[in-house]
């Protein structure tokens, strides 16, 4: 089966740029369920389609990710989420994973970073 | 437990103690035993001593008996006197067989046997004796000559006897002299190897505590850290390295609370991320992997009063675990003062980045989808316009003031994101700079008119960088086209150059990503007859200009579709850019849109509106002054028709850049119609 995804950012470049690399051969096949520019369509998205696996910007308008992850750990506790943010964010990103965020990646990140962090999710 | 103590350490010890008590437990017994026979020796020697009174007694009882007898006198006394004897001498013999039996010493037996054959002829006869009142005067004379030739070897056979039993008795307490000796000797050695065996062992584990101390002083003062241990709650160990006090400008003494003693140090923010990394590195359940990059002490910069050099601390953290089972019971901190690192670091940061030639942004830019970085350009720019915008119409009010801060801050992260993720470092720096001015605005309480200044400079310094990716992007696009060993461009040919060409198509991309960012719609033509070799001068016009030139057209001139419809125009908008040579070599560049045009009425309401001018003043300016007074540096730009859009954007820019290269700037205008700005250069 595949695994599901949800990419979160209010950047369509980074949506774009973590969306390209789903394709990269090291990671198992993934489903790209959909894409968020912020917090409410993430978790509208989140409670249709039921992803596997979401990446989590931050700093986005009308949700943010930390209240998104944490509404999320309600309506999906069965998804793995990682963070996707800038290391000036780290009070941020640690009260993420004080809510429950799996993973962390720092922006700005390498395409090698990126496999890295998403097959340490899944694993 | 019982079974450690037996099989470990103090296995030694154990067995040891036990043979000690097992070989006092065995002097006592023998001793005991041994005890008895003395008694049963001292009574048999004194039975064979009463022997020989008891055949003294017997003698002279029958010597008596026999003078009596002889004067015819009552004999019943000595009758008795001997009766009573010879019993005694019955029982003291039986006594002595018994005990001669018991030493099973031949020698004894042998003596006991023939006293009791010496013995026995003088009984009977002295039995005789007894056995009628008066007793036959010579049966008393044959029992006198008995006794008289047997009481001596009686007597002798006694004393032998006795002899014997004293010999025997002196073998035994010699024989258990030599046992108690021997056991207390052996009992003294073990006690002595007992002693031995615990003082080496508590010597060595003396001499090794001493030594893991030792060692362990010795890396404290040594090591070149500050280093420390914190149980779950904070609090610090006994053990600190002597370079922590060096390095903590605050006492930190064993039993303080290193968070208390930190928030001192930090400022309130890092001081929550602190608290909030230090509980995660305390939870199982976290991954220590995951908080890797999270720590926010790492060269943190401490609260300094006064002029003090920036002082910057890297603490780093290890969880400590007790025995199995035990779980995280504390943190290991290791403090480092690296301000000179950091410093270092800055000064070399901030020389490669003015060292960091359009050369390096090239390479940066190269490494992008092209595609990726145009949008991005076109965002950014859109995002800065718009917050250029809510910045001007801002309404006086603290909590406004925040909010536009607020809006920036967010549009701004954003830019820096996108700008990371496509590694244009400078506009990343240059955001990552500008949103640290903006944090420093967003912990204000209240927030004043004047406190918005360098939020506008902020966006200001963005745009040029984002002009300077532009410019490469120009180069490079000019360098794509060049065809190899056709050497510089100055080669006087007639065809328009392909950097100007390059900088047309750019221009053309820059506005249609705007027009569709305001959802609009623009065609853009652009016309380049036969230029040749245009001079650098103008090359920095279109470079640094024309990009100002086109947004303000595209923003601020052509309308909505609704609104061109509804003037009944096309719906989509026409913006021209012309490049031409004139028959005199001069040069023409030409922008023009068919929009709204330049409302001079009310651009001369706003000149009196925004204090530049008096109203007097105003009226005596002419149409051409007053649309001149656009290109004056600091005046408020909010003229054209529809105020809302305002021709914000560098106007000022084009009039400076168009005096410095020596163009002729002329704008042409007509309401609701068209806008057209002409730069002419003379032939050099």
């Amino acid at each position: 089966m595949k695994a599901r995804l949800l990419i979160v950012d209010d950047s369509m470049v980074i949506r774009n740029l973590i969306a390209r690399q789903m394709l990269d051969e090291r990671l198992p096949p993934i489903d790209l369920v959909g894409l968020a520019g912020d917090g409410e369509q993430a978790l509208a998205i989140a409670t249709a389609r039921k992803p596997d696996f979401i990446t989590m910007d931050l700093t986005m308008p009308n949700m943010d990710g930390e209240a998104c992850i944490e509404r999320l750990a309600k309506v999906l506790p069965s998804a793995r989420i990682m963070v996707v943010s800038a290391l000036s964010d780290k009070t941020t990103a640690l009260r993420a994973i004080s809510k429950g965020a799996h993973g962390f990646l720092h922006k700005p990140f390498t395409e090698e970073q990126l496999v890295a962090a998403l097959l340490e999710l899944m694993s | 437990m019982l079974r450690s103590i037996l099989l470990g350490k103090y296995r030694v010890l154990v067995f040891a103690v036990a043979a000690f008590f097992l070989v006092n437990v065995g002097v006592f017994t023998l001793n005991f035993i041994l005890l008895q026979y003395v008694d049963r020796d001292a009574a048999s020697i004194n039975a064979g001593g009463k022997l020989r009174g008891y055949s003294q007694q017997l003698a002279k009882a029958l010597l008596t008996l026999s003078h009596e007898s002889v004067a015819g006198e009552p004999v019943q006394t000595s009758q008795a006197q001997i009766s009573e004897a010879y019993q005694a001498f019955d029982q003291a013999l039986a006594q002595v067989q018994v005990f001669a039996a018991a030493t099973e010493d031949r020698s004894v037996i042998e003596q006991a046997d023939k006293l009791d054959r010496q013995w026995q002829p003088l009984r009977d006869a002295a039995i005789t004796l007894l056995a009628g009142a008066v007793p036959d005067p010579g049966a008393i004379e044959s029992a006198v000559t008995l006794s008289n030739t047997r009481n001596v070897r009686l007597m002798q056979l006694a004393d032998d006897l006795t002899a014997e039993q004293e010999r025997l008795a002196a073998d035994r307490a010699r024989w258990m002299r030599t046992l108690q000796s021997g056991a207390i000797g052996a009992a003294l050695l073990m006690f002595v190897f007992i002693v031995m065996h615990v003082a080496r062992r508590l010597g060595r584990s003396d001499r090794a505590a001493e030594q893991s101390r030792r060692e362990t002083t010795d890396i404290l003062r040594t090591v070149r850290e500050g280093l420390f241990l914190i149980d779950r709650n904070g609090v610090v160990g006994t053990q600190r390295s002597d370079h922590l006090a060096k390095v903590i400008p605050q006492p930190l003494a064993a039993g303080d609370n290193f968070l208390v003693t930190l928030a001192a140090l930090v400022s309130p923010d890092t001081m929550d991320s602190a608290r909030q990394y230090i509980e995660l590195l305390l939870n199982e359940r976290v991954k220590p992997a995951l908080l890797a990059d999270l720590n926010p002490l790492q060269r943190v910069r401490l609260n300094q009063h006064g002029n003090a050099r920036p002082k910057y601390l890297n603490f780093s953290f290890q969880p400590v675990r007790g025995n199995a089972g035990e779980g995280i019971t504390g943190l290991l901190v290791a403090v480092a003062d690296v301000s000179q690192e950091v410093r270092l670091e800055h000064e070399l940061a901030s020389a490669e980045e003015r060292a960091r030639s359009e050369v390096a942004l090239l390479l940066q830019v190269l490494d992008n989808n092209p595609d990726d970085v145009d949008r991005f350009l076109a965002d950014a720019r859109a995002k800065l316009d718009r917050l250029n915008t809510t910045l001007r119409d801002v309404k006086p009010d603290s909590r406004e003031y925040a909010a536009v801060v607020t809006k920036v801050f967010r549009d701004v992260h954003s830019i820096k994101g996108e700008a990371a993720a496509l590694s244009i470092g400078t506009v990343t720096a240059q955001a990552h700079r500008f949103e640290e001015t903006l944090t420093g605005l967003r912990n204000r309480r209240t927030l004043a008119g004047d406190d918005l200044i360098p939020v506008a400079t902020g966006i200001g310094h963005l745009l040029q960088e984002l002009s300077k990716v532009d410019t490469v992007i120009s180069r490079i696009a000019a360098f794509a086209r060049q065809p190899a060993g056709a050497g510089v461009m100055h080669t006087g040919t007639p065809a328009p150059e392909e950097g100007v060409l390059q900088s047309m198509q750019r221009i053309q991309r820059l506005a249609l990503a705007v027009a569709s960012d305001l959802n609009k719609k623009v065609r853009v033509e652009t016309s380049l007859p036969h230029v040749g070799v245009i001079p650098e001068a103008v090359h920095r016009l279109l470079r640094e200009g024309l990009p100002q030139l086109v947004r303000n057209a595209v923003v601020h001139g052509i309308e909505e579709s609704d609104e061109r419809r509804r003037a009944g125009k096309h719906e989509e908008g026409r913006l021209r850019i012309e490049l031409v040579r004139a028959a005199d070599g001069s040069l023409e560049l030409t922008v023009a849109d068919d929009g709204r045009g330049i409302d001079v009425h009310a651009l001369r309401s706003r000149l009196v509106e925004s204090g530049h001018r008096t109203p007097d003043q105003v009226a005596a300016m002419s149409d051409r002054d007053v649309v001149a007074m656009l290109f004056e540096p600091g005046v408020s730009t909010a003229t054209t028709v529809d105020a809302h859009a305002g021709r914000g954007v560098g106007l000022d820019v084009v009039g400076t850049l168009a005096r410095e290269t020596g163009a002729r700037l002329r704008l042409a205008s007509a309401p609701s119609a068209y806008t057209r700005f002409t730069l002419q250069w003379s032939p050099a």
